[in-house]
């Protein structure tokens, strides 16, 4: 405390040791506040655009694909995970396929969302609500071995939970399955 | 002392802001830590109840920044209790 710059790194170094000690406690009374799982609710309205592609030299391809877009509609509340060390949620939509023949297993995640969390509580009750109404997937489904015809495939909705502090956790919210058209269209 | 009063503006300037006298420099030792661990102790009770951490950290930052206009530099009040130095005895060194 002789000089003003060793007052100046003691004050700055004990506030940035109590700001770490506060987060920490931040993290350990997260889990006081309410939890429990989101409900989520998805409907999966078309399979649109689904072709056999051929390769060429031009699309870069090395073999033959099937290729689907899909529209559907979402549903969610993710109030239950809200709490005061919650940064966002990472909301996506897998699919998971089977091959029917050679027991192949693919997934490819055809839509995503970054979903804030404000910070004022009072207006956690809207901001959790997401509606997706006709939305169209950002990423077409492509599978390389052409079986996607008359398949059943599975649509998983995950969401992965980054707080302030401590580790991200990763969720399946729900499972539901789809059978594919039986043609091309 | 009297040969740092002839150097520049800004070396009398820092040596001003630097020297505290010794009760100050204890007394700001204690002080520092006691306002801000209550500030963040009663700011975290409040942000708890709201569910606003921000609350917490910005209030803990700005008990910092006061403690550091404040405390940091020496004013005036922090060097009411100078010692009373002995004269220096120029006759005896030689």
């Amino acid at each position: 405390m002789y000089s003003i710059t060793a007052r100046f790194n003691q004050i700055v170094f004990f506030t940035s040791w109590t700001l770490v000690v506060l987060s920490l406690l931040n993290q350990g009374t997260a889990y006081f506040f309410k939890t429990g799982k989101p409900t989520v609710d998805l409907k999966i309205l078309s399979a649109d655009k689904f072709q056999h592609y051929k390769a060429t030299y031009y699309n870069g391809g090395a073999t033959d694909w099937d290729q689907v877009t899909f529209k559907f509609s979402l549903e969610a509340d993710f109030e239950p995970v809200y709490n005061w060390n919650l940064k966002q949620l990472f909301l996506y939509v897998n699919v998971h396929h089977e091959h029917q023949q050679k027991g192949y297993e693919s997934d490819c995640v055809i839509y995503d969302k970054i979903i804030s969390r404000p910070d004022d509580p009072s207006s956690w009750s809207t901001s959790s609500k997401l509606v997706l109404k006709n939305q169209r997937a950002e990423y077409p489904l492509k599978d390389i071995h052409k079986q996607l015809r008359n398949a059943t495939v599975n649509f998983e909705v995950w969401i992965e939970v980054m707080p302030y502090v401590g580790y991200i956790r990763r969720e399946k919210l729900g499972d539901f399955e789809y059978k594919m058209p039986q043609q091309y269209n | 002392m009297t040969e740092g009063q002839s150097d520049t503006f800004w070396k009398s300037l820092y040596i001003y802001f630097n020297e505290m006298d010794f009760e100050s420099q204890l007394y700001v030792k204690k002080i520092y830590k006691i306002i801000i661990l209550t500030v963040a102790i009663i700011s975290f009770i409040i942000a708890f109840f709201l569910e606003r951490f921000s609350v917490c950290v910005y209030s803990t930052i700005g008990a910092s920044v006061l403690c550091i206009l404040v405390l940091a530099p020496a004013w005036p009040m922090w060097k009411k209790n100078q010692p009373n130095w002995q004269q220096a005895n120029w006759q005896k060194q030689k």
